[in-house]
């Protein structure tokens, strides 16, 4: 189960919770409080999917531009 | 007096830096003034001598426009981070825009003697029918246009008001007139180098605006465990919860589908994107725009689509009552709750750029349009005239902006987002199957465009606005797939209307 997972658990959390609990809440008391970690519990894997689908993108495009063999026909300027 | 002393000391720094960026614009316009007039081919399509870069730049930046940096980054703040769908969606459709279209477009159009969209279909297709395929397209194009034009032109002068308390009319007269001013003198070649620079600015402040909410709350862990449970309200009232990091909870998938394709499909339709193809230089340029423009677009894409559920980090409760249902606010709030007067110095010049740089490129799409694809082809002119044409008809086309921007009607960006689903529905297949299929025809085309329009204006009238379990299927997805389906079952029953063996042979001679 995930901290988010435990936190939509928690009836006392359904509304509004204060900013004090939520940052006592997130301390992870077993490892180290990093940004990945943090992302990665906090958002589902369809929430993060654009953010490093649109960076994957570009990069297979990158690699299949490089690829490919590209000729443009430069006497035809008007 | 202290009052001016007072406002000066606010925004000093907006305005210095909005004033240079204009008077940099006009300056690029009159640099070109003189280029620019070497004939029609200069003026339409900068002779095709421009480098992958400046291309490359100004596809991104004619894309995406303050509609992106305000409209739709404000926009996560009510659907949450999963908004970003959206944005990929746009970065895969920029792919197969250079991927697809790019290269041949280019050689075809060149060896076509294409200069516009609508011409190109008429060359391509090569019939008395073809021109009027050029005609209705391009009066799809002037009409469709002008509430694109005043959808920007709103947003820049909405931006101008809020920040430099510049009344509203002064400030739509301003950003109109001077892009009018720097793409009548300069035509493409002012249109596609501004962009660039704009681009540049542009890319700059998408990566600024996303450190602002991290910046302000301090830092990376802190914000986002901020708006991993807000008890913000949402559009509904309910409290939004977990809403902001949990996919689809706050906006169906479907409705994030039917945004991302009917935007991001203008990428292959638009004629304001697809005639950027025109102007590349050579094949080591094309390679480079075609690697460099998604990058461009995405990075500013994952910077940008989910800032407005960052800024739920900033936000006390009743600010966001009120944002949530204000969501075009939403960046203009965060630069102003972040109070540097530098940074929104460089972000007002950044979004202005985004406006901009699409107003100049549709300015010229329709006075090309307007003349050379109608007017000239009912009266044939002289280029010398019909240059100064071009400039008289974009001057009178601002005008018409202007009044209309003065009294926009109800749902413009609605009517925009209709706009875009038409273009997609009706040049697209006319436009892929010019490029790829031999046995296209011109009675294929003229069939997929109306019924490309047709399909559009039927299922958002007569279904989607009718049935609210239909409310979220965009008409881009049903009209596109029927004009589509149209085109290949009509140009394959019409073989006979096929133009010529060696015209055909001419048009596919450069193959990719």
């Amino acid at each position: 189960m995930t901290h988010r997972d435990s936190l939509k658990n928690d009836p006392g959390t359904d509304k509004a919770i204060d900013h004090a609990d939520k940052e006592a809440f997130f301390v992870f008391p077993t490892s180290p409080y990093t940004f990945t970690s943090l992302i990665s519990t906090i958002m589902d894997f369809l929430t993060t999917f654009p953010y490093w689908g649109i960076l994957l993108i570009v990069l297979a495009n990158a690699l299949i531009v490089a690829r490919m063999d590209i000729r443009i026909n430069e006497q035809e300027h008007d | 007096m202290t009052d001016w002393i007072d406002y000066f000391q606010g925004t000093w720094a907006v305005w210095l830096l909005t004033i240079l960026y204009l008077i940099f614009c006009l300056g690029i316009g009159w640099w070109f003034k003189m280029r620019a007039s070497g004939g029609v081919g200069a003026y339409y399509v900068a002779k095709r001598e421009i480098p992958g870069w400046v291309v490359s730049l100004a596809f991104f930046s004619t894309f995406a426009s303050t509609n992106t940096y305000i409209g739709q980054a404000g926009k996560a703040f009510q659907y949450g981070l999963s908004w970003a769908w959206v944005g990929l969606f746009w970065a895969i459709f920029c792919v197969i825009s250079w991927l697809l279209l790019g290269p041949k477009m280019r050689n075809q159009t060149a060896v076509l003697g294409s200069l516009t969209i609508p011409d190109y279909f008429h060359f391509r297709y090569q019939s008395e029918l073809s021109r009027s395929i050029r005609i209705l397209s391009a009066v799809v194009i002037i009409f469709a246009t002008l509430w694109y034009m005043v959808g920007i032109a709103k947003g820049c002068a909405h931006v101008l008001a809020s920040v430099l308390d510049v009344p509203y009319a002064w400030g739509a007269l301003a950003i109109i007139f001077i892009t009018c001013t720097y793409t009548i003198w300069g035509g493409m070649y002012s249109v596609l180098w501004t962009d660039a620079i704009q681009g540049i600015m542009m890319f700059a402040v998408a990566i600024i605006m996303v450190m602002l909410p991290f910046i302000y709350v301090g830092g990376v862990d802190e914000l986002m465990a901020n708006i991993s449970m807000v008890s913000h309200p949402s559009k509904d009232g309910q409290p939004i919860g977990d809403g902001l990091v949990t996919f689809g909870q706050l906006v169906p998938f479907l409705y994030i589908l039917g945004i991302g394709l009917a935007v991001g499909m203008k990428q292959i339709s638009e004629p304001r994107c697809l005639i950027r193809f025109y102007s590349i230089d050579n094949a080591k340029s094309m390679k480079f725009a075609m690697t460099w423009t998604p990058i461009f677009l995405g990075v500013s894409l994952v910077c940008v689509m989910g800032l407005g559920a960052l800024v739920h980090g900033m936000t006390t409760e009743e600010e966001a009552a009120y944002l949530i249902n204000h969501t075009d606010e939403v960046v203009g709030f965060m630069l102003a709750k972040f109070d540097s007067p530098l940074i929104s110095g460089l972000c007002v010049a950044g979004l202005f750029a985004a406006g901009m740089s699409s107003l100049a490129s549709v300015t010229l799409i329709v006075g090309t349009a307007f003349v050379r694809d109608i007017w000239h082809v009912w009266r044939p002119m002289e280029e010398g005239r019909m240059i100064a044409s071009t400039k008289w008809v974009m001057f009178l086309y601002c005008g018409l902006v202007y009044v209309c921007t003065l009294f926009p009607p109800a749902g413009i960006v609605e009517l925009t987002a209709f706009a875009g689903a038409v273009f997609a529905a009706s040049f697209f297949p006319a436009i892929f199957g010019g490029l790829y299929l031999r046995w296209g025809t011109d009675l294929g085309a003229i069939s997929s465009m109306l019924c490309g329009m047709l399909g559009a204006v039927i299922w958002r009238f007569g279904f989607r606005l009718q049935f609210d379990s239909l409310k979220d299927i965009h008409e881009v997805i049903p009209a596109f797939c029927f004009s589509l389906v149209v085109y290949l079952l009509v140009s394959w029953f019409s073989q006979q209307r096929r133009p010529a063996d060696a015209h055909l042979q001419q048009v596919f001679e450069h193959q990719v």
